[in-house]
């Protein structure tokens, strides 16, 4: 059996399903094949290992959120929630879901039916023989929506066979709702005739002419899956986090941790590093110094009278002597230079790391560079790490500013195009005044895009200015990508 | 024929559609850890994949009513949650994101070697080999291994022939055995073996 073979079979006996010739052959193979037997060890590895990074059923800080979030989605759906137990909440927002969806459906499959009635009537006007309808129609705004969605109803659509047949079209009022749920799935009730019947819209095109031409009514599966994506739109967005009045996330947001324990390791090698290497120095220096004490005690022992150390003013006034060599020149003054330097290798290890210490914990940003990587540790809110990591890393990592910046820029669109989320930043700003973003952030290249192109603006003088006085309301709000 | 120690998915789904919040969180604790290692197959930012987990479920939640008991549970859990995913991907407008918080796979990718003898690191380095695995084979690794889904299950999630799950799923498995660390010196082999034409 070839080794293309066997590694096909490798992976089914994973799944514990070769048959007895299978096993038997693979076993074979293995045991003649020591590339394929290395193969076959890896798979088996990396497998236990992927397989082994799913929690336990029953993780239950993770059923406890999620519990948490439909509970709240529960209750949105419920009018008069207080006294309600959680069991009793869920219970009526379920029968409420049921409901609404009954009654959906049948305005789904009654709409259908008016999308084909519409179909006809377009093709009788476009003959001649119809007058336009006018507008007012709610059933006919609802259609719009409708049509709308039916074409993106099959990327939402849990299988076929997993759906309950709608009922039958009563073409009665949908039922009054303890859970009021009559307004799930119907997002654009009302209104003018739908514009996708007056101008062509391609979706509405789609739906008509398939309705036509299939009947009228949607499948099964369109009907429900156009009932699942509003009603789950729906409770998506009422499944919203309220919690603390904290604006609603439409933008992206960034986080930065101000956890630098991961990075204790790299930092307690790279301390140790340095601290290694003054020691080693220390050593050297002390070996160096006790070489020359012990030169200069033989020395003195003897007359000095050729020996003449640089620097030293002689009191002799006989001629100064010649020096021995150059060495011991050498090494005479880097016996006293050391004198100055810690003594000891302890001395020059807790210099080196109160030195790195108090670093880490003076700046706001820490930068270890370990060859071409790059490690950064961060203390603090990301209104103020944020500008000093940046002006950290504008000279020496200029692309990774410039995608700092781009993300910024795209956050700032983002929430500019927001009303309520610009406006909830705006009116947050509390405490202190985030630190500025640094000025020489802001070249000719970076900052000072024209968001109106066509007309100057205060930002295009200022971009630094602009951005501040943007960033200083929205940083509160944002934290800040890693890179 | 036993009576069954523990209620089926399709029972406790009937259950939770008729109402007991009961039964909902018993699926939720059954496959909560699931779903969530399939969105962890493309979403490794962890607060965001603890919001669409939230959400996938908040959707399970409202289209309960619709499931029919006499289907099959797991394929369609696994389904919403692929599509939600899906939908959750195409909203965003940027590149992918590191988060600093996630600073484990974060020095996973830049190979710094941290103290890893932990499960944390392990589920970094395992997340940041499987991102290097293309799509569709890491979303069926994903669905049959973290998952536990069978391969008929798989295919019905992601709407494909049980034959060619099964490929995306060998495919996959390969693909992650050769992305993960310390596989490099099986590579060398193979290579060497091709390039000088040695007989397997």
């Amino acid at each position: 059996m070839s080794c293309h073979k066997i590694r096909t079979l490798l992976s089914r006996r994973l799944d514990e399903t070769l048959d007895d010739d299978e096993s038997a052959a693979l076993a074979t193979h293995l045991a003649t094949c020591s590339t394929c037997a290395d193969v076959a060890r890896d798979l088996q590895t990396s497998m236990q290992l992927l397989r082994s990074t799913v929690a336990g059923a029953g993780d239950a800080a993770l059923v406890q959120a999620v519990m948490g979030a439909v509970d709240t989605a529960a209750a949105a759906l419920i009018d008069e929630r207080d006294g309600l137990s959680e069991d009793e909440l869920f219970r009526r927002a379920m029968l409420g879901v049921a409901a609404a969806r009954g009654s959906s459906i049948r305005r789904l499959a009654a709409s259908h039916v008016a999308v084909a009635l519409l179909s006809a009537a377009a093709v009788l006007m476009f003959l001649g023989h119809w007058d336009w309808p006018g507008p007012g129609d709610g059933e006919t705004g609802e259609l719009q929506h409708t049509a709308g969605s039916l074409s993106q109803s099959d990327e939402a659509a849990p299988p076929h066979d997993q759906m309950a047949p709608p009922p039958m079209i009563s073409g009665e009022a949908p039922p009054a709702s303890a859970a009021n749920t009559e307004d799930v799935g119907d997002e654009s009730a009302g209104g003018e005739l739908p514009s996708a019947v007056n101008t062509g819209d391609a979706r509405a095109g789609e739906v008509s002419a398939s309705s036509a031409a299939g009947g009228g009514v949607a499948s099964t599966a369109e009907l429900s899956a156009q009932g699942d994506r509003s009603d789950n739109d729906s409770l998506a967005v009422m499944a919203q986090p309220t919690q603390n009045d904290t604006p609603p996330r439409s933008a992206p947001l960034f986080v930065i941790t101000v956890d630098t324990a991961p990075f204790a390791a790299a930092l307690d090698r790279l301390e140790l590093n340095i601290a290694d290497w003054l020691g080693e120095a220390a050593d050297r220096a002390a070996s160096h110094h006790a070489a020359a004490q012990q030169l200069a005690a033989l020395e003195s022992a003897a007359p000095p009278a050729n020996v003449t150390v640089p620097g030293e003013v002689s009191e002799v006034s006989e001629p100064r002597p010649a020096p021995l060599t150059s060495m011991d020149s050498e090494l005479v003054a880097a016996g006293r230079a050391l004198e100055r330097l810690a003594a000891t290798r302890t001395a020059a290890q807790a210099a080196a790391r109160d030195v790195l210490q108090r670093k880490a914990l003076s700046a706001p940003v820490t930068v270890l560079r370990d060859g071409p990587r790059l490690l950064l540790t961060m203390r603090g809110p990301p209104a103020l790490v944020v500008p000093s990591l940046l002006d950290l890393l504008v000279e020496d990592e200029p692309r990774i500013v410039d995608m700092a910046l781009a993300e910024l820029e795209g956050i700032r669109t983002d929430i500019e195009a927001d009303p309520a989320l610009h406006a909830a930043v705006l009116e947050a700003l509390e405490g202190d005044t985030p630190r500025p973003l640094p000025a020489r952030l802001f070249g000719k290249d970076r900052g000072g895009r024209d968001r109106h192109r066509d007309q100057p603006t205060a930002e295009a003088e200022d971009p630094a200015g602009s951005w501040n006085r943007w960033w200083a309301a929205a940083s509160p709000h944002l934290a800040v990508t890693a890179f | 024929m036993p009576v069954p120690s523990e209620p089926t998915d399709e029972t406790l789904a009937v259950a939770a559609a008729a109402g007991e919040r009961q039964a909902f969180e018993q699926l939720v604790v059954r496959y909560g850890s699931r779903v969530r290692a399939v969105l962890a197959q493309a979403v490794r930012d962890q607060h965001l994949l603890d919001d669409l987990l939230q959400e996938v479920w908040v959707k399970v939640f409202g289209a309960l009513p619709r499931f029919r008991p006499d289907g099959r549970f797991r394929p369609w859990l696994f389904s919403i949650a692929l599509n939600h995913l899906r939908d959750a991907l195409r909203r965003q407008r940027r590149g992918r994101l590191v988060y600093i918080d996630d600073y484990r796979t974060v020095a996973a990718d830049v190979g710094v070697e941290l103290p890893d003898h932990d499960a944390a690191e392990r589920q970094a380095r395992v997340a940041a080999t499987l991102a290097r695995v293309e799509q569709p084979f890491r979303e069926a690794v994903a669905l049959v291994d973290l998952g536990g889904l069978a391969y008929a299950e798989a295919a019905a999630a992601m709407g494909c022939s049980v034959g060619t799950i099964k490929s995306r799923v060998s495919r996959g498995r390969e693909a992650f055995r050769s992305a993960w660390p310390g596989a490099g010196e099986t590579h060398d082999e193979e290579r060497t073996q091709r390039s000088t034409g040695a007989a397997p």
